[in-house]
């Protein structure tokens, strides 16, 4: 336990502080941008689709990025306590912090009277977060590239705005505005299946 | 030196993947988006299809139509408004609700009774030859008649006024205020249309203003990715320091490698650009038009590329200055930001925005009017990307004399100049 809570607890304070910051500014920032009160749930829905969804990028993309180098990943794959271990324990901060700035986006909305199913809403958020993280840690898994991890999440996010409906079909971000929670649970179970494949091929590599 | 680098960049950059996803998202995009080329049709007299919606010309129209919209959200306090793309529902303070009434009571000379005073508008649907009506959704509005005294021009301010009250975006800002009344149009509207885009525009002008409203979104974002992977690769491959000690300037090799990026991302959008172009001139043979075979290239070079060039800089300097995520984040917020800005408006959304929105190949006029907007925006992202071009020198050089990055001066051949 005092092994887990020192490579949280490193973690955070080496690589992620940086990112939380970013990311808690960009859920603060929510109701300036776009004003959270009132909203019906279709209106509510595009605040987590189109705004929230990012912040899956933003956090659980750069999940390797504390042993982007070759020597320092070297170096941990010597030591007694197995690489993937410490990876998994990232994600797992990655995904509580989500979670907590979920709930803060969604608090916000429910203080301004904004009409949605919370819980549900909760989910959906996660959904989205996890899908376009989930590509990202893939893309990283086998390019060993950081940029590259975050520009096809972020290439897919944009081909939403366009026609991504008709080409994505059930995998399509931005539903909650269209009342269509199917895609969720699509996106949801991709996700969590894209981040376990990237972690995978992440350690096989030598 | 300069070109010698500049073939060196783009050589490096033909070698990396990151380039080669870069061609495969923007041509993806391409074919999804821009798609097959659609000719236009000419409007017939008497015909039974309807000749489209248009805002209206009718100055009374447009104000009762507005004031209407500003007495029902006025009366629920609770009013629509885009202030960055995305739908805002604002509730106004009691005090700012007076300023409103204030508004309101000196356009219509009413105090209140605003919802009695409201009437359908008198304008009728077109008729088909057989006598039934074309309808439409959301053309001829509920009017609120306005004072007799009332100018437009009043009319304007006292709008621009409540839009500020609002906090901007709403239905009461100038350039909005036109679209709240719309009306059918006429065979002789949509022959002049049809004329505009074959005469005026030469059919390629149009084409390629929706190539670049298209491509604009695309580019708004992912040349940042090309920058920042630039700037790390040296960093990857631990070759910093060596390529500090070179004898090169900081100008020079920053500039290569700016402009070989830039080359490399505008060359393929002219290569994308010949299917459409060739495909005008081959209408324009049919129709016996004259089509403008340069357009492409004017519309991208005006354009695309000072659009191209901020973001290519903005990523260059960013992440020079603070690291390759924040510029991606930073370019993320900012294209959210400006692709959302006109919320659901798409034609002739200029302003200040990194990306303006013109997704239709006709609304010549609606282009002509925009015109002098689109300039010196792009005027303004040009300037903008040279002084982070600058800016991005003045850090790299810092870095390079020991003064940034907490190392110790890595300057073998220069010492002082750029």
């Amino acid at each position: 336990m005092e092994r887990i809570l020192s490579i949280e607890i490193e973690h955070f304070k080496n690589h992620y502080a940086g990112h939380l910051a970013a990311a808690l500014l960009l859920s603060l920032l929510a109701p300036v941008i776009m004003g959270m009160e009132a909203l019906n749930q279709y209106q509510a829905g595009q605040i987590l689709d189109v705004y929230f969804s990012l912040l899956g990028i933003v956090l659980l993309t750069p999940l390797f990025m504390p042993e982007q180098n070759k020597d320092i990943r070297d170096l941990l794959a010597s030591r007694e306590y197995p690489l993937r271990n410490i990876q998994l324990l990232r994600l797992l901060q990655a995904v509580v912090i989500l979670a907590v700035l979920n709930l803060l986006v969604l608090f916000q909305m429910k203080l301004g009277e904004c009409t949605f199913p919370f819980g549900t809403y909760f989910w959906c958020a996660m959904a989205n977060c996890l899908f376009l993280g989930g590509l990202g840690i893939f893309t990283y898994g086998i390019t060993d590239h950081l940029v590259i991890a975050y520009m096809i999440p972020v290439f897919y996010y944009i081909c939403c705005y366009g026609a991504g409906q008709k080409y994505l079909g059930k995998f399509y971000l931005f539903s909650l505005m269209t009342g269509d929670l199917e895609n969720k649970i699509w996106l949801g179970t991709a996700g969590i299946l894209l981040t376990a494949a990237g972690i995978v091929i992440r350690n096989r590599k030598k | 030196m300069f070109f010698k680098l500049f073939a060196k960049e783009c050589g490096q950059m033909l070698k990396s993947l990151i380039y080669y996803l870069f061609l495969a998202a923007v041509v993806f995009f391409y074919v999804s988006q821009v798609g097959s080329f659609t000719t236009y049709s000419e409007p017939l007299k008497g015909q039974e299809e309807s000749y489209g919606i248009k805002a209206s010309s009718d100055k009374q129209q447009i104000m009762g139509a507005t004031l209407a919209l500003l007495a029902g959200e006025y009366e629920a306090n609770s009013y629509t408004a885009y202030p960055v793309g995305f739908y805002k529902n604002v509730v106004l303070t009691k005090e700012k609700q007076e300023k409103i009434h204030q508004i309101l009571m000196d356009c219509t000379g009413l105090e209140e009774g605003y919802t009695d005073a409201i009437r359908e508008s008198s304008e009728e649907a077109p008729q088909t030859e057989d006598s039934s009506y074309i309808q439409i959704a959301g053309i001829n509005p509920p009017l609120l008649p306005p004072a007799e005294d009332l100018s437009y021009d009043r009319f304007l301010r006292y709008m621009t006024k409540a839009d500020k009250i609002i906090g901007g975006g709403s239905s009461y800002a100038s350039d909005n205020v036109k679209n709240n009344a719309k009306t059918y149009a006429t065979y002789e509207d949509a022959k002049k249309v049809y004329d505009a885009s074959l005469y005026t525009d030469r059919i390629s002008r149009g084409k390629a203003r929706l190539f670049c409203d298209y491509m604009g979104i695309v580019l708004g974002l992912l040349p940042v990715f090309l920058a920042v992977t630039r700037t790390l690769r040296d960093k990857r491959s631990m070759a910093q320091e060596v390529i500090y000690a070179r004898r090169a300037s900081s100008v020079t090799i920053i500039a290569a490698r700016y402009f070989s990026a830039m080359f490399l991302t505008i060359m393929p959008l002219f290569l994308l650009s010949l299917t459409p172009m060739l495909q005008c001139i081959y209408y324009g043979h049919q129709l016996g038009v004259s089509v403008d075979v340069l357009a492409f290239g004017k519309y991208i070079l005006g354009w695309l590329l000072p659009e191209t060039a901020f973001v290519l800089a903005c990523g260059f300097f960013l992440s020079e200055s603070v690291g390759g995520p924040a510029a991606i984040l930073v370019q993320v917020v900012l294209w959210m930001v400006s692709i959302s800005t006109g919320g659901t408006k798409l034609v002739g959304t200029v302003g200040w925005n990194l990306i303006p929105r013109f997704n239709n190949d006709q609304a010549t006029d609606v282009w002509l009017s925009v015109f002098g907007q689109m300039v010196r925006n792009r005027l303004l992202y040009a300037g903008l990307a040279l002084l982070f071009m600058a800016g991005t020198v003045f850090i790299y050089h810092m870095k390079r004399k020991g003064v940034l990055g907490g190392r110790g001066k890595n300057f073998i051949h220069r010492n002082r100049t750029l």
